[in-house]
């Protein structure tokens, strides 16, 4: 959980394997950012959490269509609601 | 707009994300007609091919964006921004157009006709998707060629586009080219209006849930299989590389040179003198000839590393390794350059570039060497062939694994002292899996084969004369070995070795000349044990000094390139620093194996 | 004996010319591609096909 002034928010990291919610925002570093956005991850797309590393991390996360591995530090940044 | 002359050269820029069949294409369409550089100012490969002499294509980075602050993207900005493309070649993935199209959306920006391939429409096909290939050209304002990559299908559309100067025609009438150029806000503006398109373009026949790549995902990154599977992929390498296919035809060829062709040259040159008889025979054939019997051994393993970095696994080892790695403190990005690492240190090095972080890319510059690079598989094969008959494999697996894990102890030592700092993020993209197709390994192998042949006609040929003339001289005239200039040079260093168990002055002197290429040791040492190397060896090292010299062999200092490189690269302090460092630690592991290993032997 | 002197001499100056190319080659920092991995950044672009 992250919780920004005041308000407590769900990220990617929370979710479970095979959980799926929709993004309502990415936090933290501006590069990292950009390029998630670039990728498709904007604000109400479907994200589900597909698999852990077998040492737990990183995880691999599917939007838009395809398989993306990111580390749980990085995922954390990815804010999400609703889950489905 | 540009007017195509027809004797004027045009210029395709062919751009595209990861994994949508770049290079199978670019290899289709120019075939080996094709030749590497760099980009001037980065040191990222600049890739570029010719069709019928008249269209230059140039392979650019794949990117999922322009914008998004990396190299690659800077270098494919910069190329567009030149004023030297005539029209871009923008290849997608038919399957996933919505996150393709986000890239062809910024390149519609530079004003430069684009031609969309889709690729893969077999693949869209069977996911059920039907795309409106009409419609889609229309509302983008491109032209739209779709194909099969992988089975050539309608890449000869591309060809006969290319050729014929389609750009002098469509110069007037419709000018789709320029249309539809809309500047967006942010990336989610510029999906909505994908989306917009696509919904006008897409319908779904089916909904396919469960692909064979998600099956194959079930099995090799499954929490329980993952490493075992991992481990036995490397395996299967190592197997068919020296036992089955590689090791086997290598030996084929030592026999057929060593039983046939120097029975032959002695029989040509029955007239000659002793001393050009020895020239020939035992400085050019000697040294040339033993290492040129791996070319098959080098061939196999290249085929081999080809078909795993064609078939999508690649970026799952990444994925696997990404904790392990980050312990020493780099970013999976890391990951790459050092993969690279075990065919050539130097592209390695000069692929750091791509890190983002200047800590990044020093540790990952100065671990690289330690990866086991091909140039010193020779050295491997013939200690290992001479001393370990049969267990090739084991000793060369081994060797490679000993690099990776005193990397990772170096690492973590840098970690903790040179280089403190966070992690940094990092993002992989899991591509789906695909057999790797025959045509484009072939490619790849003849590469290596042709590389690795060219480096033994010069700069092994050379060092083998001049090696000889050093061990037939000395100050005056003609001589014995022992007395010879060589003999003086590698007496002065052998002390060194003496702890290390394998202080000859031949081995010494082996190891001195394999500073300009690894694979010179094999050659030095074949002009001066005197050709055939599988019954001299066994004479000189006992199994445990081999063992020892063969760790020194993996750790002292690379060659002479890596040098300049990292000298280039990271100045001459960083230069420096590596080679000291990379000394002092193969001197001190070799001799924690050689006495330990003694000390072992001894008590049981 | 003199063709071979002659024949020697034209061997080895070839040698000497090779490394000499090879090492001004090498010490700009280029590898020479034979054991490269899938990719070789930088070699010496072969004359550019017309």
């Amino acid at each position: 959980m992250i919780i920004n002034e005041g308000v407590v928010m769900m990220s990617v990291y929370d979710l479970k394997p095979g959980q799926t919610a929709l993004v309502s925002g990415i936090l933290g570093d501006e590069k990292l950012a950009k390029r998630l956005r670039a990728l498709g991850a904007n604000e109400g797309v479907k994200v589900r959490v597909k698999s852990f590393a077998p040492l737990g991390d990183p995880i691999i996360i599917n939007f838009m269509g395809f398989d993306l591995a990111i580390r749980k530090r990085d995922a954390k940044n990815i804010v999400v609601k609703d889950i489905i | 707009m540009v007017v195509a002359d027809s004797k004027r050269m045009i210029t395709a820029a062919l751009i595209g994300n990861p994994n949508v069949g770049k290079t199978t294409l670019f290899n289709l369409l120019t075939g080996l007609n094709q030749h590497v550089g760099n980009w001037p100012g980065v040191t990222v490969e600049k890739k570029e091919g010719f069709i019928n002499d008249n269209v230059k294509i140039v392979d650019l980075p794949g990117i999922y964006a322009m914008d998004t602050y990396s190299n690659e993207e800077k270098i494919s900005k910069s190329f567009l921004e030149s004023g030297d493309v005539d029209f871009i070649l923008n290849i997608v993935d038919a399957s996933n157009l919505h996150r393709n199209l986000y890239l062809t959306m910024q390149l519609k920006e530079f004003n430069i006709p684009i031609i969309l391939i889709l690729n893969m429409v077999d693949v869209a096909e069977k996911k059920g998707i039907k795309i409106d290939y009409e419609n889609l050209s229309q509302l983008l304002g491109v032209m739209v060629v779709p194909i099969v990559a992988s089975k050539g299908k309608g890449v000869d559309k591309i060809e006969e586009l290319l050729s014929n100067g389609i750009f002098s025609k469509a110069n007037h009438d419709n000018d789709i080219h320029y249309q539809n150029v809309v500047h967006f806000k942010s990336e989610a503006e510029t999906y909505k209006y994908i989306e917009g398109i696509l919904s006008q373009c897409l319908t779904y026949t089916s909904e396919n849930t469960f692909t064979i790549t998600e099956r194959l995902d079930k099995i090799l990154i499954n929490k329980f299989l993952a490493y075992p599977i991992f481990i036995a992929i490397i395996y299967l390498i190592f197997q068919f590389t020296f036992s089955w296919v590689g090791q086997p035809l290598a030996d084929l060829l030592d026999s057929f040179v060593n039983d046939w062709f120097v029975p032959h040259i002695n029989i040509l040159l029955s007239g000659a003198n002793g001393w050009f008889k020895s020239l020939i025979v035992d400085g050019i054939i000697g040294g040339v000839g033993s290492v040129i019997v791996f070319l098959p051994v080098i061939l196999a393993l290249f085929l081999c590393i080809s078909f795993l970095e064609d078939s999508g696994y690649m970026a799952r080892v990444a994925f696997l390794m990404d904790k392990i790695i980050r312990k020493m403190g780099l970013s999976g990005k890391a990951f790459i350059p050092l993969i690279i690492g075990f065919g050539c240190n130097v592209p390695g090095v000069m692929s750091t570039r791509t890190l983002e972080s200047e800590k990044d890319r020093k540790m990952t510059a100065l671990l690289l060497p330690l990866m086991s690079c091909n140039a010193r598989l020779p050295i491997y094969l013939v200690i290992a062939g001479a001393l370990f008959k049969g267990h090739e494999a084991v000793v060369v697996a081994s060797l490679y694994a000993l690099g990776v894990i005193v990397a990772f102890f170096i690492g973590i030592l840098f970690k903790n002292t040179i280089f403190k700092k966070d992690d940094e993020p990092f993002i992989i993209e899991l591509p789906e899996y695909k057999l790797p197709e025959l045509k484009s390994l072939a490619l790849h192998t003849w590469e290596k084969g042709k590389g690795f042949l060219r480096k033994a006609g010069t700069i092994i040929f050379s060092v083998s004369i001049i090696v000889w003339l050093l061990s037939n001289f000395n100050f005056s005239g003609m001589t014995e070995i022992d007395k010879s200039f060589i003999a003086g040079i590698g007496r002065f260093i052998s002390p060194v070795f003496i702890p290390l168990g394998f202080a000859s002055w031949q081995n010494s002197v082996s190891l001195l000349t394999g500073i300009m290429a690894k694979e010179v040791v094999v050659g030095t040492m074949g002009v001066i044990y005197g050709g055939n190397l599988t019954k001299i060896l066994p004479t000189v090292f006992t199994p445990i000094s081999a063992i020892s010299f063969l760790v020194f062999v993996l750790l002292y200092t690379p060659c002479i390139s890596l040098i300049a490189t990292m000298k280039k690269e990271y100045g001459s302090k960083m230069a420096m620093f590596s080679v000291a460092y990379q000394l002092v630690l193969a001197w001190l592991v070799s001799f924690i194996v050689y006495n330990g290993g003694s000390l072992i032997l001894r008590i049981f | 004996m003199i063709i071979e002197v002659i024949v020697t001499v034209a061997i080895v100056a070839t040698a000497v010319f090779i490394l000499y190319k090879n090492l001004k080659k090498s010490t700009s920092g280029q590898c020479n591609c034979g054991s490269c991995s899938s990719s070789c950044p930088k070699f010496s672009a072969v004359k550019q096909k017309k």
